[in-house]
């Protein structure tokens, strides 16, 4: 049985390490190659040596990367530079672009704030990325002869895909993250009813029911509403490439519509980045961002402008979004040590931060922060998160599962351990299989292979006239064959034939045409001597009166003085063969019953002396 | 003259459109970030309404809730029915809710499923009781199991059948006991120590019967100190059943005797009791001086023919929830004699499709926390101010 299997990477049930190592037709790929951000230590790498100790390039036909979020992509230069990896690597364009940026930002933070030592260098995330084939979306990539990968459009991020792949019959979907609902600069996932053997879906919020992205805004506006009411300075750190296009709008409309007058402004650097990012990779935004750019810049909006750093000490209430997103360094950070001290202020966190950078620690409750020059900050201003990360929840996967009805369904990285109820839900909606395997467990999928079979309309027509089986009496044919037709089994006998890679059965005659054989026939003829004296037409009679009683006269029929035919198939003749006679008995091989059956009449009749 | 008249007036017209494309931004329903409104809302209500709740969070629940209940201050349990399929599911009240106003800094907003399972039928109530759930349904009253952390695992499992001679009974529990009726006649009490049902057969003789078998149909039990307080479903009366000696000790009856499908609630220290009618009657008493109600209330209702309108008391005591009578969820207080308006109108569920709220339920312990779920599968939190 061909089968499928599926081994996720790393230490520990904790999420954010994709890591997920698949053969399938005897190719090995490994999809996604993440990091885990809470740990320090090797256990924020998967585990490698699971496959070998050593250099990965044999063992790995591929990689594949779904989007730059550093839980997918973060470990890809340690793998490919420090453990060893030559072979190809496959990533859609934004992805290609943004990896590199992320990757160099952690970079610094682990070597240059944590003062890491053994962890991959610049140049080692440079060429790991000449490892890199770019793929478009919807396009067909054969990384060989047998494996070809296909990435469909998934949300979330820009540039995030979902990876269609096949090898020979057998194909699965790694859904990466993905997101079922468009929200305002992203699309949401799409893919066709491919119908793959496996669907692997991340299931992180596959047990939650999420609460409305509008409660969720709404929160968001009355915090910033409340803070810059009593006066307060709102700063909200963001990544150029993340949510702050969201809010933006968010806020821009919101202050519109409240006829609000307080500034809020965003960093230049902020502005450039997204811009030129956004401009590149026009194609993977929605329409509304797409129909904007013609018109004018991103960036341009009625109520936010761009900040100057002198405005940080102006007096009166503001908003800033600001760059880089975990106020690690740069401006972001700057303007917090200047209004962290104050309560009136507020910092709106909108995502995850990495240990050891500011916006961590902030996060976790700390209420002073020290810093390298021996200067510290009060912490007094209100921290609030929230978090606008557009993830497919229970709803969505069940949506994805519906749309494009898998064979099987793979649910990885979940928090929970238990799922049987989402896995039951799952068997009894669509009535296919769900696994679940923890971190380094193997998954055996078996997958039926399907051939596709043409059956020839005579062979088709031939067999449905036929009387259903189990009916061996004509008197039953008349009322039951004409319903029974449509529910009993009937057997279809023919020839399967294979041609230019299709298959057909068609009837008996029609191969010998099909494959230019000639039909042969097989033909017994039995001798049997016998000691009857007088004429040949006596014994021939004889014989013709003998059989009649015991097959029916309607079988037998006489063709001249020497020849009987029984049921039009199996002849006898009577010779003359002095001084008795010898009887031939003739039948096909189709008629050994009928024949078998005769010669033990005849030899029981006429013994031989 | 005539002349100069016109030409002013075409002057007025020409500044108020010149005005209005000057600040008149048009409205996109579905662009709003708010979307929820529709167009011809007044700009000034947006504020009021984000004013006007401390926290608010909705749900897509992808099915038609029929019952909901608190398992404890943390978990709450629904019953969803999508066609064919009906579940049962605990769900973890999102820290944002339960962590109260002076929290700080809560992450967590989303309702996490814990422990769930499939039952046969629609669920009409819900009851729990240590880690068992009680489901009435059309084919009567069963048990399941609620695994916990430790079990391996998270499916909610069929115990027994408590029984099956009653369609869509009401529930009410006590320290130990689980009581369901339908009607008078078959008000049965189910011992969780000792697994057996047993008919409070003293209650029918009690009770005289004015005509047939159905006027003494049963539509609430509640549980009060030793006492069951049982609703009839065709009239405004309540019977206070004492469990100790079996007697009936007091009947009391709703001013209004049309007939209608009445409810019931008793607030907790049993100084209220509320009917509540399908032709729209809403009527409170002080159980002390039953001559007059201290509330009362006429609802406009179109369909005198709905049943799933609710009545409860918050769990402090003093305010009164209404629904099912419209998209509405109203908060009375009925302690305060003088003010006959209401405290708070929930009009979150404003979706066009909805018809009606199918049920709400106060949080136990956080004061002016409901939830509220209308028939399109939309689950909401709200705390008002």
């Amino acid at each position: 049985m061909p089968e499928i299997k599926v081994t996720p990477l790393g230490a520990g049930q904790d999420v954010g390490r994709s890591c997920i190592l698949v053969t399938i037709g005897g190719k090995n790929i490994m999809l996604d190659c993440g990091m885990h951000m809470g740990y320090n230590d090797d256990r924020r790498f998967p585990d490698f040596s699971y496959i070998t100790d050593g250099p990965l390039t044999d063992y790995l036909d591929c990689i594949i990367i779904s989007h730059f979020h550093l839980d997918h992509c973060g470990a890809l230069p340690y793998m490919t530079e420090m453990v060893g990896y030559n072979g190809p690597i496959y990533m859609t364009q934004p992805t290609k672009a943004l990896c590199p940026v992320l990757l160099e930002d952690m970079r610094k933070v682990a070597v240059e704030r944590k003062g890491e030592t053994n962890f991959f260098t610049s140049v080692m995330i440079k060429d790991c990325m000449k490892k890199v084939v770019t793929v478009t979306l919807h396009e067909t990539l054969q990384v060989d002869s047998d494996l070809e990968i296909k990435a469909y459009y998934a949300g979330h991020v820009l540039g995030a895909a979902m990876f269609h792949i096949r090898v020979g019959s057998q194909s699965l979907v790694y859904t990466g993250d993905y997101n079922m609902t468009p929200d305002r600069h992203l699309g949401a996932a799409w893919i066709d009813k491919c119908r793959p053997d496996l669907l692997i879906s991340e299931s992180t919020y596959a047990t939650t029911i999420r609460d409305s992205k509008r409660c969720r805004e709404r929160d968001f506006l009355k915090k910033v509403h409340d803070a810059v009411d009593r006066g307060g300075k709102v700063l909200i750190p963001v990544f150029a490439l993340g949510r702050v296009q969201e809010l933006c709008i968010l806020l821009d409309t919101y202050w519109d519509r409240m006829n609000l007058k307080v500034p809020i402004y965003f960093t230049m650097g902020l502005a450039e980045t997204a811009n030129k990012y956004y401009r590149m990779f026009i194609t993977w935004t929605n329409q509304k961002i797409r129909r904007t750019f013609v018109h004018r810049n991103m960036f341009d909006f009625k109520h936010i402008k761009p900040f100057d750093k002198s405005y940080m000490d102006n007096p009166g209430p503001m908003v800033v979004f600001a760059t880089p997103g975990m106020l690690h360094a740069g401006l972001s950070l700057a303007i917090f040590k200047k209004w962290a001290s104050n309560a009136n202020n507020m910092v709106i966190m909108p995502g995850y931060c990495v240990q050891g950078t500011v916006g961590h620690k902030i996060l976790n409750g700390a209420k002073k922060i020290d810093f390298e020059n021996r200067t510290s900050v009060e912490v007094n201003l209100t921290v609030e998160y929230m978090s606008f990360s557009a993830h497919a929840d229970a709803k969505g996967i069940m949506q994805l599962i519906r749309h494009c009805e898998p064979k099987n369904v793979m649910l990885v990285h979940g928090e929970n351990a238990k799922m049987e109820f989402l896995k039951q839900k799952i068997m009894q909606e669509f009535n296919i299989n769900c696994y679940k395997p923890g971190n380094g467990e193997t998954s055996i999928i078996p997958v039926s292979i399907d051939l596709d079979v043409e059956v020839s309309l005579p062979l088709l027509k031939h067999t449905m006239a036929l009387p259903t089986s189990g009916c061996s009496s004509s008197s039953s044919r008349g009322n039951n064959t004409e319903e029974s037709r449509t529910k009993k089994q009937k057997v279809l006998h023919g020839v399967l034939i294979m041609k230019n890679n299709n298959l057909r059965i068609v009837g008996v005659n029609e191969a010998w045409g099909d494959l230019g054989v000639t039909a042969h026939n097989l033909r017994f003829t039995e001798r049997i001597e016998v000691d009857e004296p007088g004429p040949v037409p006596a014994l021939t009679s004889a014989l013709h009166t003998l059989l009649s009683q015991k097959l029916g006269s309607s079988q037998v029929q006489a063709v001249n003085e020497f020849q009987l035919s029984v049921a039009d198939s199996v002849f006898i003749n009577i010779q003359d063969d002095e001084p008795g006679k010898t009887i031939l008995l003739s039948w096909t091989h189709q008629d050994e019953g009928l024949g078998s059956k005769l010669l033990d009449i005849i030899k029981s009749n006429y013994k031989k002396s | 003259m005539a002349y100069n008249l016109q030409f002013s007036k075409i002057v007025v017209q020409y500044q108020a459109i010149t005005q209005a494309s000057v600040h008149h931004t048009p409205i996109k329903p579905n662009k709003h970030p708010l979307g929820i409104f529709s167009k011809d809302r007044a700009y000034s209500s947006y504020s009021e309404f984000l004013g006007r709740y401390e926290d608010l969070l909705m749900y897509d629940v992808q099915g038609v809730i029929s019952s909901a209940v608190f398992r404890n201050d943390n978990r709450l349990l629904l019953a969803s029915s999508r066609e064919h399929a009906h579940e049962v599911w605990e769900l973890s009240v999102p820290e944002k809710l339960t962590a109260g106003p002076d929290a700080g800094l809560t992450k967590d907003r989303d309702f996490r499923l814990i422990t769930a399972g499939y039952t046969p039928d629609r669920t009409k109530e819900m009851l729990v009781m240590n880690s068992k759930v009680v489901l009435s349904g059309p084919k009567g009253v069963c048990m399941y199991n609620i695994p916990s952390s430790s079990d391996p695992t998270d499916v909610m499992s069929h115990v027994c059948d408590i029984r099956n001679d009653t369609v869509d009974a009401t529930l009410a529990q006590s320290e130990s006991c689980i009581y369901s009726a339908t009607n008078v006649a078959n008000l049965t009490d189910f011992n969780f120590n000792t697994n057996k049902v047993s008919l409070l057969s003293s209650l029918p003789s009690q009770i005289s019967c004015k005509g047939n078998d159905d006027a003494l149909n049963i539509s609430s039990v509640v549980y009060r100190s030793g006492k069951l307080y049982i609703g009839l479903s065709e009239k405004g009366i309540t019977y206070v059943y004492e469990l100790g000696t079996g007697k009936v000790i007091q009947e009391i009856t709703a001013s209004d005797t049309s007939y209608g499908f009445w409810k019931i609630d008793i607030s907790q220290d049993e100084k209220f009791v509320a009917f509540a009618s399908s032709n729209g009657r809403v009527i409170v008493y002080d159980t002390r001086k039953l001559s007059e109600a201290v509330f009362e209330k006429k609802k406009e209702v179109q369909d005198q023919t709905i049943s799933n309108h609710q009545i409860h008391f918050s769990p402090s005591g003093n305010l009164l929830s209404l629904s099912g009578y419209s998209k509405l969820v109203e908060v009375f207080d009925v302690s305060d004699h003088s003010d006959k308006t209401e405290v708070f109108c929930h009009d979150g569920h404003r979706d066009g499709q909805i018809s009606t709220i199918l049920t709400h339920l106060w949080h136990p312990s956080q004061s002016k926390l409901v939830f509220s779920a209308d028939d399109m599968g939309t689950l909401q939190a709200w705390r008002f101010k």
